[in-house]
């Protein structure tokens, strides 16, 4: 089973706890400066007044003129839900964290440790910091149960299985399949909208029409998406901050501080024998909120120059006088690993399903029905000489070998 | 494990090819018609094996013929044969093939 939790509103609940402000009052995450002019994350009781997110701020005031905005804090929120992520790995979850903040796992594996998949929604209950509107889906499959977790109620997990799941997913709307913009707009025109209009059309015709992206959709429809949870690797923080006596607005003066930091960081990592993955720059605004900016790098490294060519030039963007500059990084690389991969983790899969569409199609027809091409002399001046067609022999593949 | 049969790439095929007094192609035969030969772009010369008892003695010239195509052909000099690497259908035309 895969566990989604989600926290709907995650961001604002965060600024709110740095505001000391509570969320039972029309309030919206501000713009930040620099930012469009428009209201972010709303409260329950702002949506109830008509707001919603990517309101212009005179529309929204106009809306609900009792309306309070508060600064956004990126910085707060990160270093909140890298708190939420630790306590989650601590129950020993491998986390993916979705881009739209939400936290998964597999739970076959904690099952057994924790009593019953009970235990273990009970133990990723108690990792959530408390006062935080949590809501748990659980699923066989990835986007049932992101689904289930958006759907969920406080305090009473959604619990599907393979029978309930495309029953629950019916009448979501299709929006929610992971297509692209055109491809949903194409599905209005053909007046489908809702997940189970949409799996109940033919596979073929889906996959005629959509390609390989619809025939994911399709199967996510079902419930019977193969797409699997990609935990991440636990990062080896280090971290240096700097506290200014004096408020910070000049870029020199921050470059000047974030080589300093970055010096710092980079020799601490490089005597662990590790090597820079990422660099998180914060900075603390005077005004109040804060800045935040992740740069991954392409090639772990502790060389000072390759880091501060990465991380120096977003500091332009900081929007305000800085009081504290903290820099982070995610040291989890090895000093040997400059390897880059080869291909991205989703194509195992597609490459064992040809491995078995060439396996089936060789027991039937014989093994030179699939051939490949292979280099003989391709140092050769004669073009005859230099490639050649030889049967595909999938026993030999890197995939069998490893 | 039965014999695995081996299948070359860019077999050289038997080529009509019209010369002029020069030696150099006029026009060529293709797929039953007569094209005539817009422009040379390029020959050279490859000798090699010449260590073996089938040695390999060629003169590539690579051709833009009507219309507006291009293809590479050879003459093999000890045979006395003209030759193309390029499949039937294969020749492309001559303003995708040209280098920048």
């Amino acid at each position: 089973m895969i566990v989604a939790v989600e926290i709907p509103r995650f961001a604002l609940h965060i600024a709110l706890r740095v505001a000391k402000r509570t969320a039972d009052t029309s309030i919206a995450l501000g713009p930040q400066p620099g930012d469009p002019n428009v209201i972010g994350l709303c409260s329950a009781e702002a949506e109830r007044n008509g707001l919603a997110p990517g309101l212009r701020v005179g529309e929204a005031l106009a809306r609900c003129p009792h309306l309070e905005l508060v600064v956004p804090d990126p910085g707060a929120t990160a270093v909140a839900a890298e708190q939420v992520t630790t306590a989650l790995e601590r129950i020993g979850a491998g986390i993916q964290v979705d881009a739209s903040g939400t936290w998964l796992f597999e739970s076959s594996g904690l099952e057994r440790l924790h009593g019953g998949i009970e235990g273990v929604i009970r133990q990723t209950r108690a990792a959530i910091p408390v006062g935080l509107d949590v809501r748990i889906g659980v699923a066989p499959t990835l986007f049932s149960a992101l689904q289930a977790a958006r759907h969920a109620q406080r305090r009473v997990p959604l619990h599907l299985s393979d029978e309930t799941a495309a029953t629950f997913l019916a009448p979501l709307d299709a929006t929610l399949l992971p297509l692209a913009d055109t491809d949903h707009t194409a599905l209005g025109h053909l007046g489908i909208h809702t997940i189970g209009q949409f799996a109940a059309l033919p596979r073929t015709s889906v996959v005629e029409r959509f390609g390989l992206d619809g025939l994911r959709a399709w199967h996510c429809a079902h419930g019977s998406d193969t797409a699997r949870v990609q935990p991440r690797v636990p990062p080896q923080p280090i971290e240096a901050a700097l506290h200014f006596p004096e408020s910070v607005g000049a870029l020199p003066a921050l470059h000047a501080a974030a080589r300093m930091l970055i010096g710092q960081i980079a020799q601490a990592a490089y005597s662990r024998g590790a090597t820079i993955r990422s660099i998180t720059l914060r900075a603390w605004i005077v005004d109040g909120g804060s800045w935040t900016r992740t740069i991954t790098l392409r090639q772990a490294s502790t060389q000072l120059d390759r880091l501060l060519t990465a991380a120096l030039p977003s500091l332009a963007e900081v929007s305000g006088p800085v009081d504290t500059l903290v820099i982070r990084v995610d040291a989890s690389g090895t000093a040997e690993g400059t390897q880059l991969a080869f291909a991205e983790p989703g194509d195992a899969q597609r490459r064992r399903q040809i491995h078995e569409a060439i396996r089936q199609i060789s027991g039937t027809h014989g093994d030179d029905a699939i051939l490949r091409t292979a280099a003989f002399e391709p140092w050769s001046r004669l073009p005859e000489r230099q490639w050649a067609l030889v049967p595909y022999d999938a026993s030999n593949s890197p995939e069998h070998s490893a | 494990m039965g014999s695995r049969p081996v299948r070359r790439l860019e077999q050289p095929r038997t080529l009509g090819v019209i010369t002029g007094p020069n030696g150099l192609p006029h026009a060529v035969r293709l797929d039953g018609k007569r094209r005539a030969v817009v422009a040379i772009r390029d020959d050279w010369l490859v000798q090699d094996r010449w260590w073996t008892d089938s040695p390999v003695d060629r003169h590539y010239f690579e051709l833009v013929i009507e219309p507006g195509r291009v293809i590479v052909v050879f003459h093999d000099v000890r045979a006395r044969q003209w030759h193309t690497h390029t499949p039937p259908n294969m020749a492309i035309r001559a303003q995708n093939a040209r280098p920048a």
